[in-house]
């Protein structure tokens, strides 16, 4: 549904040009849960946004391809993108407080939304909005839908706005980060609401996270991101359990973990590099304890294995061996 | 909300006991009186000296006069005696404050109709030509004493061939009935403070307009409406509502800005409002005047300030419950 | 805390506004100049000229007939019109006036110390003519040098008021912050009061509290005070805002718990860590006083004769008849508006480089 290929997105800054996403392809395919893992600047977010198209035109370069559906997204012009923002694409983000206008209550946006997007009157527009709150769980729908944003709390507000990007029924969702600003209990109540939406509706779910927990809980497929390329991509049985690239396996290994009480904490030495100053070659080996000499110059491309799942390390160029 | 309105107004009764205290007593601490000015004529003997003082009072202790001061405000509605113009201050006051208070409410007006669109066109095309341009100008508005500004515009009528300058009249309407040639006239003499004034402040709202509107631009809660495909003129009409949001008590706290530049300005044009008659009323140390029209002044920013407090309660949801 | 790059950091962002760097560069011209004032100008600014009262400005010439001579002026003459009885100069071009650089003329004190009569350049002492680079004003006095005098009190009661104000205004908004409670209550609803005076009228009366005996010294640090006594308030409100979040903060609270007094507290952790926002705030103060000075002397409740001020000066200027009889008496105005908008540029610029995400004014 959405291939990806090569995919580059710069931002021009006073530093000199970051390159937040530097070469990336995958797909997102029908019915499914892809999850995008990765530490804070690694380029997830970056990804969200440009797909949806909503970088801005004069301080990014982009280059490389996204199709929706065989079509290309980068070269449609503002107004035909605009439409498939929210119909076919919606996206979910991680503030749900500073998603919404604070001077309008939730009723009026979402109601703002179906005037851009359908020609439902005004009172079918109310009833399926109604609906739709309802749908994710939300008490007293009707009440609510009167409410300002800052009469909710998060959790609620996070529904709302899971509810008004859904009830478009768009393909696609692009859910970024929606529950890392949330508390555990409420966290798992809109996952589990995102996955049971999910199977209802059929819509293919491109989630953000830098949580691998919750990769487990909701997640088919995973993609694993550092310093603006991916590393490594399998179902998530695969990459859990037989974790190929060093990254992942010390993003693994570094979990709080149940029975290992007393031991040492494992991490991962060293820091993420910031975006301008990227290393050449991998730039993962200033931190990887399984460094070859090549990867100090040469930046391994993916590497198919026969299970499905891909690598983007030296360590693999003869298939898998590890 | 009825709370709110009534606590504020209620807060204002000490305000303006303290706003008395403080006018009185800074016009207690000038040298001399009204009647020491009279000392410079040599036709007047100390023994009429002693004599005037106890005849206006003005022998007693200040916090007696104070007090009765005080006490004909609040029984009699008596503001004092202006002894230079031989008339209660309140009627003198009266006669004037419309068309200071008319003055100071135009040039609010006028300098909200150029800043704000002038901030947002600036905030939506940021670092053009224009916006330095703007950004220049402002400067060079708000860095003009706006006494020397009235004194070139003057000069530049005057080079012009322009014959009545100053004042609110020319010569042969001044005391003649409403008449629509009249209105013309006044036009033709009023629109020189104001723009005086206005040029003055209009630099510093439009740069918080740019700057509040660029934050808006660029907060998250405008992607997120972007993200829901609404069309760009529906954007425009979040981001502006939520950056005017600010400004509506900044409009507030420069109600004494521009009473200020009003004051002097009228000054320097001969123009009758309050400004000309409390500079005499300075020189001459009319005391009652000087005290009266400050307190004045004072309450009549305490009233814009609760004003602006109430409209943002009307516009804002979040304050207007709390 | 600063390490070099963040130091590299803000000295890059200073110097990258162009318009900082042309105030600053004004800035420097002019303070440098009213350093030297009496030396640059030509005569001596308190020097009275009879029958030279109101002349025009003089106009430089080259050339005397066609013939090249170095830069000079015509005497003046005074002529009478028979009718209105207007007075007016005309050039007189029989006689010739060279300017000279280095030269002497009237005495007067360099800074007050010794005594001289160099001048950067000049007519010469045996010149019977005069070179009013801006025109004479009502006693024959010359506007170029008393302008440059002026400048010495325009572009310094701005300065000492501000340190005064920021002074003032760090204390109390500290207190107030650091203390809070009805300490803070009662300062707040006092400034807030305050701040409903309109500017111009509070500092008029004020002005007026100065005793009318006072010589110009003590009226020039009167006037200073008057202008500190409003400033103070922005101060200290940006100085709360600061002391309330920083005292929330870790390194606070450990210094507490350790048992520091409060006054070592606020003195050594929480005063130093907001001194850049105290340069821009001051920084950004200085404007409104030069402002003020101006407008208080322009009315004449400020500076007093002998002692001059650009504001002062502009008071000549006052009625219709003279703007457009002697137009060039408006020239001080000039000069405050390059200096309060130099200010303004470097302020603006000092602010990008030192606080960039606006914490002053967001407080």
């Amino acid at each position: 549904m959405i291939a990806v290929n090569h995919l580059q997105s710069y931002f021009k800054t006073e530093d000199g040009l970051v390159k937040a996403v530097d070469d990336i392809s995958f797909e997102l395919r029908p019915n499914e849960v892809l999850a995008l893992v990765g530490e804070s600047g690694c380029g997830k977010s970056v990804t969200a946004l440009t797909v949806m198209g909503l970088l801005h035109r004069n301080k990014t370069v982009l280059k490389g391809e996204i199709l929706f559906n065989d079509k290309s997204l980068l070269d449609l012009p503002p107004e035909a993108y605009r439409l498939i923002r929210g119909e076919k694409i919606g996206m979910i983000f991680q503030e749900p407080m500073s998603a919404f206008d604070p001077l309008y209550t939730v009723g009026y946006q979402m109601l703002e939304v179906l005037k851009a997007h359908t020609n439902l009157s005004i009172e079918k527009q109310k009833q399926r909005a109604v609906h739709w709150l309802k749908n994710v769980g939300i008490p007293e729908a009707e009440k609510r839908f009167n409410q300002y944003p800052h009469e909710m709390s998060g959790g609620m507000l996070q529904r709302v706005m899971i509810a008004m990007v859904l009830m478009l029924q768009p393909e696609v969702l692009i859910a970024d980060e929606p529950t890392t600003a949330l508390d555990v209990t409420i966290q798992a109540q809109v996952l589990g609401l995102i996955r049971n939406l999910q199977k209802n509706e059929g819509t293919s779910v491109l989630f953000i996270t830098h949580d691998l927990g919750v990769v487990a809980e909701i997640a088919d497929r995973v993609h694993v991101m550092y310093a603006g390329k991916i590393v490594e991509k399998g179902t998530v049985s695969q990459v859990f359990h037989h974790p190929l690239h060093p990254y992942t396996i010390g993003l693994l290994t570094s979990r709080v973990v149940k029975g290992k009480k007393g031991k040492e904490l494992p991490f991962i030495r060293g820091y993420v590099p910031r975006a301008y100053e990227f290393p050449e070659g991998c730039r993962f080996h200033p931190r990887c304890p399984r460094k070859l000499p090549r990867c100090e110059h040469d930046n391994p491309p993916e590497i198919s294995l026969e299970t499905e799942n891909c690598v983007a390390c030296w360590l693999y160029e003869k298939g898998e061996s590890a | 909300m009825i709370s709110f309105i009534i606590r504020r107004i209620l807060i204002m009764i000490p305000m303006m006991i303290v706003i008395s205290m403080i006018c009185f007593f800074i016009i207690e601490l000038q040298p001399g009186d009204y009647v020491s000015t009279l000392l410079e004529n040599p036709r007047i003997s100390g023994n009429m000296i002693i004599e005037l003082r106890a005849q206006l009072g003005l022998d007693k202790p200040g916090v007696v006069r104070y007090w009765l001061w005080v006490k004909g405000i609040v029984t009699k509605g008596d503001f004092g005696y202006s002894f230079a113009h031989n008339r209660p201050v309140g009627d003198l006051i009266w006669e004037r404050m419309g068309w200071t208070v008319a003055l100071a409410l135009t040039t609010i007006v006028f300098q909200w109709a150029i800043g704000i669109p002038l901030g947002i066109f600036s905030a939506r095309h940021p670092y053009s030509f224009m916006d330095y341009l703007l950004t220049f100008l402002a400067f060079l508005g708000l860095s003009i004493p706006e006494f020397f500004l009235a004194l070139i515009l003057i000069f530049w009528m005057l080079s012009m061939g322009a014959t009545s300058i100053g004042g609110l009249f020319s010569a042969q309407f001044v005391g003649a009935p409403w008449s629509f040639a009249k209105i013309i006239d006044l036009f033709q003499h009023i629109w020189l403070p104001i723009v005086v004034v206005g040029i003055g402040g209009f630099g510093g709202l439009m740069r918080v307009m740019r700057g509040n509107t660029l934050d808006t631009l660029g907060s998250p809660f405008v992607s997120a409406l972007r993200a829901r495909g609404l069309s760009e003129k529906t954007v425009r009409k979040h981001a502006i509502k939520n950056a005017l949001n600010p400004m509506v008590s900044i409009a507030g706290m420069e109600l004494p800005n521009v009473f200020s530049g009003t004051i002097i300005v009228a000054i320097v044009l001969g123009v009758p409002t309050m400004g000309p008659f409390f500079y005499e009323a300075l020189l001459s140390h009319d005391d009652y005047l000087i005290m009266t029209f400050l307190m004045f002044i004072a309450f009549i920013t305490q009233i814009g300030n609760l004003l602006a407090d109430f409209i943002l309660a009307f516009i804002d949801p979040r304050i207007r419950m709390s | 805390m600063k390490d070099s790059q963040t130091s590299a950091r803000v000295r890059r962002a200073f110097f990258k506004h162009k318009l900082g760097m042309v105030g600053l560069v004004i800035l420097a011209i002019l303070y440098l100049t009213i350093l030297f004032a009496d030396v640059i100008s030509p005569y001596n600014y308190l020097e009275t000229h009879r029958n030279f009262e109101h002349v025009p400005p003089s106009r430089i010439r080259w050339k005397h007939e066609d013939e090249w001579k170095g830069p000079f002026v015509y005497g003046v003459k005074k002529v009478r019109d028979p009718e209105t009885l207007a007075v007016s100069y005309e050039e007189d071009q029989t006689k010739i006036y060279p300017i000279y650089w280095f030269t002497q003329g009237e005495t007067y004190k360099f800074l007050g110390l010794w005594e001289t009569d160099f001048h950067l350049f000049g007519l010469g002492k045996e010149a019977k003519g005069f070179l009013f680079l801006f025109g004479a004003d009502r006693f024959g006095r010359d506007v170029f040098s008393r302008i440059l005098q002026g400048g010495r009190v325009s572009l310094t009661a701005g300065l000492i008021g501000t340190f005064i104000s920021v002074v003032i205004g760090a204390i109390i908004g500290a207190l107030s912050g650091y203390f809070g409670g009805w300490i803070d209550t009662l300062i707040q609803r006092f400034i807030e009061i305050l701040r409903s005076f309109p500017r111009i009228p509070l500092w008029l009366t004020l002005a007026l509290i100065l005793p009318p005996g006072w010589p110009s010294t003590w009226v020039y640090l009167g006037i200073v005070v008057v202008l500190a006594f409003i400033g103070w308030m922005g101060v200290a409100r940006v100085v709360r805002g600061m002391t309330l979040s920083l005292r929330e903060k870790e390194f606070v609270i450990a210094s507490r718990i350790v048992g520091q007094s409060n006054f070592k507290i606020i003195t050594k952790h929480l005063l130093p860590n907001m001194m850049t926002y105290l340069v821009v705030v001051a920084t950004l103060s200085i404007p409104g006083m030069i402002l003020g000075e101006s407008a208080i002397s322009f009315l004449g409740l400020g500076i007093k004769e002998p002692m001059t001020s650009w504001g002062l000066l502009l008071k000549q200027a006052q009625s219709l008849s003279e703007i457009e009889a002697h137009p060039w008496l408006m020239l001080p105005g000039i000069f405050i508006m390059v200096s309060v908008l130099s200010f303004n540029f470097v302020g603006d610029a000092l602010r990008d480089a030192l606080d960039p995400y606006r914490t002053v004014e967001k407080v």
